[in-house]
């Protein structure tokens, strides 16, 4: 053969090579739904009971810097994470109420004011130390010390016995019990002398340690063999792999190389789910959301109120502009239906939300008549801004808000200036931010105080809805508090709120697995929480 | 070599270092002017005035800039590098964790380019005009118009997805198997090369067709010189001077590359650090890393310059 035909024989080979490749024909798939966001939601049946064993890869868009210190862990992805190591006084269960897990149950009194904890019993850290009253003083006194906002109405702490620790507030406040009790996270005392000691590794209660860290890449963890209950955790290894795109996520879970993956936005959802539809359909993904709202991510459109030269300083204005939306056929256009709606603080269905309030409508000739009412009879210009992944959003609101006369002009930033702009509230015109949805005290205290920490610049110092924070915290009772919270709802979202906000939707992540991933319970008591104790593989 | 030799090396030696130092403050002063705080990006937007003020003492962003810049280049000195508030290590520790794949990446990529592309285009340029060439031709400029994402993806979804035999993400370092090593990298470096392939080989067809008829090309041929000779030791010597500045600025250009192709494989190393570094606004870590690279491509430089004297004589002068 010559050297011209060898050439051009291999060439050939080659190209056959990539050619039979790409045609290699995709697994079969089951004839019926073709819709991949109506993927299966919740766990599939398992046929046999737990099983122990085998290691769950996760694949997540973001990772923390230092997984063993759990006082500097606040954001929600990172507690997602970090609760495979650390665990908590308290969780919620799947209808968003406060049940045990390190303490067995627990008193408040608002009279004195305090709040009694009493321990579970036997409970060892990974590293062997016992978890008693002191240990959770000692913690409680490490998250104060660096300023964490859930131990500031601590006053002391009184050790009744072991494993009883009664909490003495400055002031009685009705949001201490879950956000103590929730978010902070115990390590041993022992490990607290020495904060290097814990900087690649975990000295937790949880179910699993640091096997190993590699800073923005991965997290490993194993078992932890102290753990207290008994006969768990299932899986040998649980490991957190860092892949920021969505695209990447999604050939991960088709080449196999992951069992899961959290996608936090709607977009990086939607991506997912298309490069998956096909393992969707047949069942081989499923896809869980969050449906109880708890810890959920608010996006709501927040304006420039405290400007004088703004329209939007005008509450009819901010008014007209809610009155103009359409906010649920917004949400389900936009969002396909996917994520959750709401037109208060609170999600339709939980305690705190208000059906017997006036509500705010769709009606463009209301909303036209407020802006004429206000002087602005032919609309104006502004400004929306919103982070990369509102971007459809965003433009969608711009567009529905012309039909009012209002002209804004979409501007997009990066998720750091964003996060900036979050907490300054320096912008023009409106903003499409997110908002916590945890304890409304706890949240409404950030905004509306005397010393605002967030959105200080964009909302106004209002004292009526000041003093109806104080009597959040004031409530005594749960019942008494939701009627204070109902109260809240119509000042600030009724027909003659304030709207400093304009609640829009309520979304949830998306926790995609493979079926055999069994009660990983991934979202379903929290937006950012699954039970890794629990979860195991079916082989 | 000449004493003259050795002040010209000095000199630019000494050019470059000045180049690197006003890189540093460039970058800094640049850093300032974005928008964003790397405190609140790292304790999340829900921070309040009294953690977000605690952490900007702690880790000196309260400082006149000036200072905030003197402690930075004191850090070079003392190995740190600075502290990287997104990732709550020292930079060196987190770049020398990340160097490692990144160089592995570009060396091999660099490799396979130059062998490839210059075997390229010396078949093109020995097959003027023929079906060899003209596939060649083809081929490097598909090579070069083709989006290196692109290429990525359809490698993934040939190789990861379909066949199964190479993973979608990650790497796997070498000290944990050469299979497992080699099935990790062989598509970044692919991707990462596709381009450079083309470029070499278009390159260097165009530098040998200049130099196939000289007179000293045809006087070898004349003197009965193997064709071997005649290639290697005549044509493609001379061809590659003006080759080797190209080779090299595409060296420069591949640790750049890095970023994207770091990114479609999500591949711990340098590209991918530096695009979370812009995105938290961790401004040491990202001057750092940008240091670093620029440091690579100023010594890379420097090794040409200083090569060009022993391959062509011309430029001794």
């Amino acid at each position: 053969m010559t050297s011209r035909k060898r050439f051009w024989a291999i060439l050939l080979c080659v190209c056959l090579m990539f050619t039979l490749a790409a045609c290699t024909p995709k697994p079969a798939e089951p004839q019926g739904n073709t819709d991949p966001s109506q993927g299966t939601q919740g766990n599939e049946q398992p046929t046999t009971g737990p099983q122990t064993g085998g290691k769950l890869t996760v694949a997540v868009s973001n990772l923390f810097a230092d997984y063993g210190y759990a006082p500097r862990i606040s954001n929600n992805a990172a507690l997602m994470q970090a609760w495979a190591a650390y665990e908590s006084l308290l969780t919620t269960d799947a209808n968003g109420n406060d049940v045990p897990l390190l303490a067995t149950k627990w008193e408040s009194n608002p009279s004195e004011p305090s709040i009694t904890f009493y321990l579970r019993e036997g409970v060892k850290f990974s590293d062997g130390e016992p978890f008693n009253a002191a240990a959770v003083q000692r913690n409680m006194e490490e998250y104060a010390s660096i300023n964490r906002s859930e131990l500031a109405n601590i006053e002391s702490y009184e050790i009744i016995n072991d494993y009883t620790i009664k909490l003495h507030q400055k002031a009685w406040s009705s949001a201490d019990l879950h956000t103590i009790g929730f978010y902070v996270l115990f390590t041993s005392p022992k490990a607290l002398q020495n904060v290097d000691s814990i900087k690649d590794r975990s000295a937790g209660t949880g179910p699993f340690m640091i096997k190993s860290f590699e800073s923005g890449v991965r997290i490993v963890y194993e078992k932890n063999p102290n753990y207290w209950q008994e006969g768990k955790p299932y899986l040998d290894e649980l490991e957190f792999v860092l892949i920021a795109d969505a695209s990447a996520m999604s050939s991960a879970f088709r080449a196999k190389d992951i069992e899961a993956a959290f996608a936090t936005t709607f977009v990086a959802g939607d991506t997912i789910s298309s490069g998956c539809a096909a393992q969707i359909r047949s069942g081989e993904v499923v896809s869980e959301k969050n449906s109880n709202g708890l810890v959920a991510v608010g996006r709501g459109l927040i304006f420039d109120s405290s400007n004088s030269n703004s329209p939007f300083s005008d509450a009819r204005v901010r008014r007209a502009v809610a009155w103009g939306l359409d906010e649920e056929l917004l949400n389900n256009a936009i969002f396909q239906g996917q994520q959750m709606w709401t037109d208060q603080f609170a999600l339709p269905g939980q305690a705190s939300y208000n059906d017997s309030m006036k509500k705010v409508g769709y009606d463009v000739e209301k909303a036209k008549a407020l802006l004429a009412e206000a002087g602005y009879p032919n609309g104006f210009n502004t400004v929306i801004t919103g982070a990369p992944s509102d971007q459809t959003m965003i433009t969608a609101v711009a567009n529905s808000l012309k039909e009012i006369g209002i002209n804004a002009e979409v501007t997009v930033v990066d998720t750091a200036t964003f996060n900036s702009v979050l907490v300054s509230g320096v912008f023009d015109g409106i903003y499409v931010f997110p908002y916590t949805m945890g304890d409304m005290a706890f949240y409404m205290n950030k905004v509306f105080s005397a010393t605002p920490t967030s959105f200080k610049a964009a909302i106004p110092n209002t004292p009526v809805l000041i003093d109806q924070v104080k009597k959040l915290f004031a409530a005594g009772s749960d019942a008494d508090k939701v009627k204070v919270e109902k109260e809240m709802e119509e000042m600030l979202f009724g027909e003659d709120g304030y709207f400093f906000w304009d609640p829009m939707t309520v979304m949830s992540p998306t926790f995609f697995k493979i079926s055999a991933l069994h009660d990983d319970q991934a979202l379903q008591t929290s937006q950012w929480k699954a039970v890794w104790a629990d979860a195991w593989l079916e082989q | 070599m000449k004493g003259k030799q050795v002040r010209k090396i000095l000199k630019r030696v000494l050019q470059s270092l000045i180049t690197i130092v006003l890189l540093t403050v460039i970058l800094f002063l640049l850093m300032q002017l974005i928008p964003g705080n790397p405190i609140i990006n790292f304790l999340g937007s829900n921070a309040t005035d009294e953690e977000i003020a605690y952490y900007t003492h702690l880790y000196g962003y309260d400082l006149p800039v000036w200072q905030q810049y003197v402690n930075w280049i004191k850090s070079m000195f003392d190995g740190t590098m600075g502290f990287s508030v997104s990732l709550q290590r020292n930079v060196s520790e987190i770049i020398f964790s990340r160097i490692g794949v990144t160089l592995t990446l570009v060396t091999w990529a660099f490799i396979v380019s130059v062998i490839l592309g210059v075997a390229f285009g010396i078949i093109a340029a020995l097959n003027r005009g023929k079906a060899v060439d003209t596939v060649i031709s083809i081929l490097s400029n598909a090579g070069i118009a083709m989006p290196v994402f692109w290429i990525g993806i359809i490698l993934i979804l040939i190789f990861a997805i379909r066949l199964g035999i190479c993973p979608s993400y990650g790497y796997t370092p070498i000290s944990k198997g050469l299979g497992p090593w080699f099935r990790g990298i062989v598509l970044p470096v692919t991707v990462l090369s596709f381009p450079s392939i083309s470029i070499f080989a278009r390159q260097t067809r165009s530098s040998m067709l200049d130099v196939i008829n000289q007179d000293y090309v045809m006087t070898a041929k004349s003197k009965g010189v193997k064709k071997r000779d005649i290639i290697f030791k005549h044509q493609l010597r001379n061809a590659l001077v003006p080759l080797l500045t190209i080779i090299v600025n595409r060296f420069a250009q591949m640790m750049g590359a890095t970023v994207l192709t770091e990114n479609i494989f999500t591949l711990p190393g340098m590209g991918s650090l530096m695009i979370n570094s812009i995105n938290s606004r961790d401004l040491q870590l990202f001057v750092d890393c940008i240091l670093v690279i620029a440091v690579f491509v100023t010594v890379a430089n420097l090794i040409v310059d200083i090569l060009y004297g022993f391959i062509d004589p011309r430029t001794k002068e």
